[in-house]
């Protein structure tokens, strides 16, 4: 069984995926963008399809519903990873 | 005769994107030269399994610039294509659409026969390989057929009518034709009309081949698009877009713009007849050539050039010939018409656009495009087709036709602005 990546490690990928999702520069995405702010309601659907791709977890629509910001999607990743859900 | 007054309507501006060029001029330029446009194709791979295995492909087209990188990814070809095409007319025109006083008088109306078919193909694979929670949410904004003009009025603010047209490869005459009709009856000022087409895709090229509508000269694709010869056997598929800037003839005159053509007719017609076959005798082509003429209030002998349809089919061109000479009589040899399909193949719901270009400049500059490849036209095919070179020649009034599966036949009348 492979160790879950670290937070550090969640977070660079994360925002490494929405950096290219949205063709902005990663240094213009950080924890406390809010999704609202940063995309429309297609661009956050498709974000939560890459993350389902990149980590493996699923994502229930509700579950998605809850992610306001960056941080919430890293938490919520890295919560799940570790098997916290 | 017309029983109501109506507004005159200008061409002020052009834009395209074709396998001749990645705008209206080079593609205008390199119709001039009579360059082929197609080539083996490059988009997918194929087996031997494949009858048709050369397109006219648009290579390397790169919309940046225009769009950026992020929206680039939320659209499909075609409608970057009917943006890059829209950007180039509004330039050429100088209208400043983003800042006009009331955007509400300001529309579009772009054609197209099929759509977003590659993202219908992408998002259908996509769904039998990952399922159906991996349907990527930019699917249906891609797909849809009017995402080209959608997109276009976000692009220039365009808030009056915005609409596209489908009639396959009548798309973009219907277009033209109706922006027309919406400025001559005072609903709006200026409009960008065309049409786009991105449809060189694994299904769509093998559907059409299954029909027998392709031409499957494998061994000579540069040859293979050879309208009103003898040995023409089928269409060659391609793909572009082509924009005209449409507008009221005092508006335009009161910002100085430089006037291209006045657009006077448009006529269209239903076969009621076949799917997809034409009409043999082409009653519905010459019936919406006769309705165009009279909507231009012009005579047939005024006519110095057509554009035909010309899609290097053997029905299609025979019907479209046998239609001309019916309508225009003795005057059909003091005429010309080409087919500027020659050399761009068949680019659909494109191809009035493209093609209007040629009709236009021919009264512009003075230069009617040639059929290239007509090395020996078919029997009873005695006009003057310009074959393989341009010809020079003052015309006043040229004629744009577009024949769409479903019977649709659209003729578009442009005159010389006086």
């Amino acid at each position: 069984m492979s160790a879950s990546p670290t937070d550090s490690e969640v977070e660079a990928k994360v925002i490494e995926a929405i950096a290219d999702q949205l063709g902005v520069a990663k240094a213009d995405v950080s924890r406390a963008s809010e999704f609202d702010a940063i995309c429309d309601s297609l661009d956050k659907a498709e974000l939560m399809m890459e993350f389902e791709d990149l980590f493996e977890i699923s994502i229930t629509d509700e579950a998605a519903s809850k992610l306001k910001t960056v941080a919430d999607a890293i938490e919520f990743i890295q919560r799940t990873l570790s098997g916290g859900q | 005769m017309r029983t109501v007054t109506h507004r005159r309507v200008v061409v002020t501006g052009m834009g395209g994107v074709s396998n001749l060029g990645p705008t209206a001029v080079t593609t205008w330029s390199a119709m001039k030269s009579g360059r082929s446009g197609i080539s083996p194709l490059r988009s997918f791979p194929q087996s031997e399994d494949w009858t048709v295995r050369f397109a006219g492909e648009i290579h390397d087209f790169n919309p940046s610039g225009v769009v950026d990188g992020r929206e680039q990814k939320r659209i499909d070809r075609v409608a970057l294509f009917a943006m890059v095409a829209a950007d180039e007319a509004v330039r050429d025109s100088g209208y400043d659409f983003r800042n006009a006083a009331d955007p509400y008088r300001n529309g579009t109306i772009i054609g197209s026969g099929i759509g977003g078919v590659l993202t219908m193909e992408e998002g259908h694979t996509k769904l039998l390989q990952t399922g159906p929670r991996r349907v990527s949410p930019f699917v249906v904004p891609r797909l849809m057929v009017n995402a080209a003009p959608g997109n276009v009025s976000i692009q220039f603010n365009l808030r009056g009518p915005s609409t596209a047209m489908a009639s396959a490869c009548a798309s973009s005459g219907h277009a033209v034709g109706t922006a027309m009709q919406l400025i001559q009856r005072g609903d709006c000022d200026v409009m960008l009309a065309g049409g786009a087409e991105a449809a060189i895709t694994p299904l769509t090229l093998s559907a059409f081949a299954s029909m027998k509508a392709l031409s499957t000269r494998n061994d000579d694709p540069q040859r293979a698009s050879r309208p009103f010869d003898r040995d023409r056997d089928g269409f060659v598929l391609s793909e572009g877009s082509a924009i005209l800037v449409l507008e009221e003839l005092e508006h335009a005159k009161r910002r100085g713009a430089r006037i291209y053509a006045e657009v006077v007719g448009y006529g269209a017609t239903g076969d009621a007849h076949h799917i997809a076959a034409p009409d043999e005798h082409g009653s519905g082509a010459f019936k919406a050539m006769e309705v165009a003429l009279r909507d231009a209030e012009t005579n047939a002998s005024e006519v110095g050039y057509i554009n035909a349809h010309g899609t290097s089919t053997p029905q299609g061109d025979r019907a479209e010939v046998t239609a001309v000479k019916r309508l225009f009589g003795d005057h059909v040899y003091r005429l010309a018409m080409s087919s500027t399909k020659s050399m761009t193949g068949h680019a659909l719901g494109a191809a009035g656009g493209l093609e209007s270009i040629a009709a236009i400049m021919a009264i512009y500059e003075g230069v009617l495009a040639p059929t290239i490849n007509l090395d020996n036209p078919d029997e009873g095919f005695d006009l003057n087709f310009v074959p393989h070179v341009a010809q020079e020649a003052k015309v006043d009034v040229t004629l744009n036709n577009t024949f769409g599966f479903g019977g649709h036949n659209v003729s578009l009348v442009f005159r010389r602005f006086a």
